[in-house]
């Protein structure tokens, strides 16, 4: 599979070299334009501006942007057609979504990019005012967007809106515009040619690299704290699969209560490791007296304070492991703390001691007697997130 | 070496009010010789070179990446035809004003960098004015016009920083003007797109570089994402290392050196940064089964008893579950098994990663001191790697380690370890084995 995804740019980039040289070549002819948008339509087929392991927005649309705004349908219909072979021919095989599926919705969003130009430069009118041909641009984008979507959600594809997917669409259609409108500058004005989407290709191309490195470094962090979560498991000191089930609920528990996307992933670092100290421990199988719950959180939360970029989470580890002396914290971080406490003494009892679910938290609400209004809504937000899974099982 | 983040030197003041004066001169002489000034490109550009300047991306190798020429580029290419001069060179002035440098003590390199990207985009632009209109205007040719104000832009930094430092501490011109290729290489992209850029503005208006500055916005606001999860990641490998230090004292700063050795081999055999990347995290963490050994026998002084061996062998499975669980670690799971701890013309094909860990691994264990003896000598170690190169380790792992070592001069080994400390019970000078489960089991053995 590597083999041939090296072989299919080989070819990709002998097509765009020729093209550039025939511009330069024949600097007049639209022909020249047209070989380098179809080369840069199945580059751009591979290269997707991906984040999280989802499915990405593929650069080749900053293509389609140009040739709806700058050539007749006929032109675009061809590199289409050149970009769905490539997309079907081409793709690595992703996570979700066939190659055929996806080659279809790029060329569905190609066809709509078309049709949405076409039809507001009609209604609208000419593409001699910069505004205006700015203006149909946007409606273009739109358009593309919401095809996209459409799509996606009828092949149950996750949804490309998510924060970095809008990131990626914003670089997509700004390039795109800058391309078509340096291709074919406004009014007869400030055209480059076939430069125009040479050179205006060069941020795209930084923006999925600096993508491909974010997804990288992305996939190795979760790799780490993977691993350093396991160490305890493995050792016999936590049970396993304990971590993972707990970050889980602490953070289905944390989205309930509406925590803010940092505190959510500093909640996720804190689950995750929340057993680490014990690895520092002397292992109480081989005698000695067991460890403390408490001291474990107090040596987990110390080694992650030693890290300028883990403190906050060795925080959240701290005031979950020290009982109630926290209550006049801010609430913010006291009700991710709570959500760890919750999660963790959930699952000991349900996973561990094999108790019913409802009694579990029946049971944790009885032992947290007159509590403040914080630690009844982590129990409430504990309660609703348990009720759904078990309904979600019993289906 | 001299960083802006620092206070502003006392002896740089009047390097630095001679060049801001110099720079004032020409920019009024300019005015006065050419009166036509275009307002409009003036404060839109220097809004947006003050923007850019603020864009400033320090990469993990030092180099620092900034969009700023790409900006002057086009402020060149827009006021050719008006304040050819004037224009340029005070676009580039305002790119020396940046927030870091508002507090009093340094507020001086506010007017350093001013004069220091007036003078260069000033040269920039007589680069490029004394280029004719029928090279600057048609499209293939053009795109080369870039390259003479390019050149001139880094050569007049480059001179400006370094007339400066020897200003400051007499260090060599050369060291400073070293990096005049390095730099080229990193604005020419820059100054591509602001060559068409100054085109689009000036025939389609100021609307248009809105719409490049939203990728460019995007792409340092991605990045320096990645920048900072990529320190949370180092951050958290340092916290097993820390784990690993606190459950056996004897191996403070192993897994460090192992990845600066591991390092070293990688970039003897060529490989490229990201492989480096992975290389070293992989290093970092090659003793992570060591986190599932209990301290007891970690640490034990003795000899293990039967039971408390096969607790050791058990974590050693246990151990490559957990390495194959992780991508940059699968390729190390093999060494640690001990299944292709040899090396043989039939492991020789695999990732080549793992055997320069392992030899990597092998010599910071034979030159540090361990429970069980006494740091090498680096003449041993080395030697004691050669010999077994072929069977035990890569051939190719061992000559670059060694190559590598031997360029830098480094020395390693008894005598020249970098934490020597106090010991309870000090350890023997000789002894055998090296890091690693698997070692310490075999020492175990032979005990």
């Amino acid at each position: 599979m590597k083999f041939v995804w090296r072989r299919s740019l080989a070819l990709a980039f002998a097509g765009l070299i020729g093209a550039i040289v025939a511009a330069v070549a024949w600097p007049s002819t639209s022909t020249a334009t047209l070989c380098l948008l179809c080369a840069g339509t199945a580059i751009g087929e591979l290269l997707l501006l991906r984040s999280d392991n989802r499915i990405g927005i593929p650069l080749s649309y900053s293509v389609f942007i140009v040739l709806a705004a700058n050539f007749d349908w006929r032109a675009s219909i061809s590199v289409g057609l050149c970009a769905f072979v490539a997309a079907a021919a081409l793709r690595e095989n992703p996570a979700q979504g066939t190659q055929h599926q996806m080659a279809a919705r790029h060329a569905i969003v190609g066809g709509a990019a078309l049709v949405a130009f076409r039809s507001a430069h009609e209604l609208i009118g000419g593409r001699e005012r910069l505004s205006l041909l700015l203006g149909i641009l946007v409606i273009t984008v739109v358009v593309m967007i919401a095809v996209d979507e459409f799509v996606r959600a009828r092949t149950a594809i996750v949804s490309g809106l998510h924060d970095r997917g809008r990131r990626a669409w914003t670089a997509i259609a700004s390039s795109g515009a800058l391309m078509a409108i340096g291709e074919r500058g406004v009014a007869g004005i400030g055209h480059l040619g076939v430069w125009g989407p040479i050179l205006f290709a060069i941020p795209l191309v930084a923006a999925w690299y600096s993508f491909e490195r974010l997804d990288a470094a992305h996939r190795a962090f979760e790799q780490t704290i993977e691993a350093l979560a396991m160490a305890p498991e493995f050792a016999g000191l936590a049970p396993v699969g304990h971590s993972q089930r707990v970050a889980a609920l602490a953070l289905a528990i944390g989205a309930e209560l509406d925590l803010s996307a940092t505190t959510l992933e500093r909640l996720e670092i804190a689950a995750r490791l929340h057993h680490l100290g014990a690895v520092t421990l002397d292992d109480p199988s081989l005698g000695g007296p067991p460890t403390p719950a408490a001291t474990v959180a107090h040596v987990t939360a110390d080694m992650l304070r030693g890290m300028e970029s883990l403190a906050a989470a060795g925080d959240i580890v701290a005031r979950a492991g020290s009982k109630r002396s926290f209550t006049f914290l801010d609430a913010r971080g006291n009700a991710a703390a709570l959500a760890l406490q919750y999660a963790n003494a959930y699952d000991e009892a349900v996973a561990d001691r094999g108790a019913n679910s409802r009694v579990a938290v029946r049971s944790l609400r009885i032992a947290a007697g007159e509590c403040d209004a914080v630690e009844r809504s982590v129990i409430d937000a504990l309660e609703r997130v348990t009720r759904r899974e078990l309904m979600a099982d019993s289906r | 070496m001299l960083t802006m983040m620092d206070t502003f030197p006392k002896r740089l003041r009047g390097f630095t009010a001679a060049t801001c004066a110099i720079a004032s001169l020409i920019v009024l002489g300019a005015a006065i010789a050419n009166p036509h000034m275009a307002w409009t490109p003036l404060w839109v550009l220097a809004l947006l070179a003050v923007a850019s300047e603020h864009q400033r991306v320090r990469l993990p190798n030092g180099v620092v990446v900034s969009p700023g020429f790409m900006v002057g580029m086009t402020a060149i290419v827009v006021f050719r035809e008006s304040a050819w001069l004037a224009g340029p060179m005070l676009v580039g002035a305002v790119m020396g004003i940046n927030q870091r440098h508002l507090a009093p003590t340094t507020r001086g390199w506010i007017a350093f960098n001013a004069a220091n990207f007036a003078l260069g985009s000033g040269a920039a632009a007589c680069a490029f004015a004394l280029l004719p209109k029928p090279i600057v205007e048609p499209l293939p040719l053009g795109i080369i016009a870039v390259l003479p104000a390019a050149i001139a832009v880094v050569v007049v930094e480059a001179l400006f920083v370094a007339i400066s430092f020897w200003v400051e501490d007499r260090t060599a011109l050369r060291t400073s003007l070293s990096a005049v290729v390095p730099a080229l290489l990193q604005i020419l992209p820059f100054a591509f797109v602001g060559l068409f850029l100054g085109r689009l503005y000036r025939d389609l208006g100021w609307p248009i570089v809105l719409l490049l500055v939203v990728p460019i916005l995007l792409v340092r606001g991605v990045f320096t994402s990645y920048l900072e999860l990529r320190a949370t990641n180092e951050a958290t490998m340092r916290l097993l290392i820390r784990a690993l230090e606190s459950k056996d004292a004897y191996t403070a700063g192993h897994a460090e050196r192992v990845a600066a050795y591991a390092r070293y081999i990688g970039e003897e055999l060529g490989m490229t940064p990201w492989r480096l990347e992975r290389l070293r995290s992989a290093a970092l963490m090659h003793d992570i089964g060591k986190l599932v050994v209990p301290n007891q026998l970690l640490n034990k002084p003795g000899k293990l008893t039967a039971q408390e061996f096969a607790i050791v062998r058990r974590h050693e499975h246990v151990t490559v579950e957990m390495l194959q669980h992780i991508d940059f670690l699968r390729p190390i799971a093999p060494v640690v098994s001990g299944e292709h701890s040899q090396f043989s013309d039939a492991t020789a094909k695999g990732s080549i990663e793992a055997f320069a860990i392992a030899v990597a691994d092998a010599y910071d264990a034979m030159t540090s001191t361990r429970s069980y003896r006494r740091a090498l000598t680096q003449e041993v170690a080395l030697e004691e790697l050669r010999s077994k190169s072929g069977t035990q380790f890569h051939p190719q792992c061992v000559d670059a380690l060694t190559r590598a070592i031997v360029r830098r001069g480094e020395r390693h080994g008894a005598g020249f370890e970098v934490d020597t400390e106090e010991w309870d019970v000090a350890p023997p000078i000789a002894g055998l084995g090296s890091a690693g489960l698997g070692d310490l089991a075999e020492g175990l053995e032979r005990a």
